[in-house]
């Protein structure tokens, strides 16, 4: 046995010349993949759960705001000029800049803010939590 | 030059055109919001000031308590919506969901129309639902340019 410096080198060299030590079994690496596989799993899950909640409650709140705010916008001075595009469109088109600026005024902005932003939550929750199902839904994982 | 640098010249380039094209999306909409909140705002600075001479002096009169048109909205400068309560030959006054009420100038360009029918000033009566699409004058009122009575409900 050769001499060493430190207890450090001893070591490793006992370590390498014993191979048995540092030689992983077979299933390691298997092993290894599915712990990680399981992790992530785990995590979409979660992931899955809070996406669904929050469409639920941004589904939930889109219903009672647009119960609010949607007589607010049918019934709008909006909705009556845009009305006039269709019946009036070559006086429309004589006047556009004056219907432009009566349109943008007459938009019920913060209402349709309000009920918008309640319809891009669901939606934009509800395709993650399809993303996340379909991702994971899909991949087999084997037991070693 | 390697490919990798080309790759990212290319989608720094890329980047850069999303970002500079949203500012200027972004810029377009702020100015229009801007030049609508203006011109609402002289036009309701209009309105009030000439109230007394348009609605104590024209057809359908009617003061509103004091301080009642205080701190409102400020009014849509170029259309009109809703019941009319007033009308001769030259001028409209109505009504809209506001409660606040407005002064229509009708001119030789007005065209007034009941579905397919064009119609004349005179056919226009008390309680018509109308929606008027026009200019802001500079004594508040708005110069019709097209009225359409909306079919009673």
């Amino acid at each position: 046995m050769p001499k060493f410096s430190n207890l450090f080198e001893e070591t490793v060299y006992l370590a390498v010349k014993d191979s048995r030590l540092v030689t992983p079994s077979a299933t390691l690496a298997d092993r290894v993949l599915f712990a990680i596989e399981r992790k992530k799993r785990f995590y979409a899950s979660v992931k899955l759960a809070i996406y669904s909640l929050v469409t639920i409650t941004s589904s939930i709140g889109l219903a009672v705001v647009w119960r609010i705010e949607g007589s607010a916008i049918i019934n709008s001075e909006a909705i009556q000029l845009l009305s006039l595009l269709f019946s009036d469109f070559s006086i429309v088109a004589s006047y556009w800049q004056d219907y432009a600026f009566s349109l943008l005024e007459s938009l019920p902005v913060v209402s349709i803010i309000v009920v918008a932003s309640f319809a891009w939550a669901a939606c934009a929750s509800l395709w993650m939590a399809a993303r996340t199902y379909k991702t994971f839904n899909h991949r087999a994982v084997v037991r070693v | 030059m390697t490919m990798e640098t080309k790759l990212v010249g290319t989608k720094i380039i890329k980047v850069s055109l999303i970002v500079f094209g949203l500012l200027i999306a972004v810029m377009a909409i702020f100015w229009a919001g801007m030049m609508t909140g203006f011109r609402k705002a002289r036009f309701s600075y209009q309105w009030d000031k000439n109230y007394n001479v348009l609605f104590t002096r024209g057809p359908g009169h009617k003061m509103p308590p004091m301080g009642d048109v205080r701190g409102r909205e400020f009014m849509d400068a170029n259309s009109a919506f809703g019941l009319v309560i007033g009308v001769n030959s030259s001028t409209l006054i109505i009504k809209g969901d506001d409660d606040i009420e407005k002064s229509i100038f009708i001119t030789n360009q007005t065209v007034i129309r009941r579905g397919p029918e064009t119609i004349g000033a005179g056919d226009i009566k008390s309680d018509d639902r109308v929606v008027i699409l026009g200019v802001p004058s500079s004594t508040g009122q708005i110069e019709a340019r097209l009225i359409r009575l909306m079919p009673k409900l």
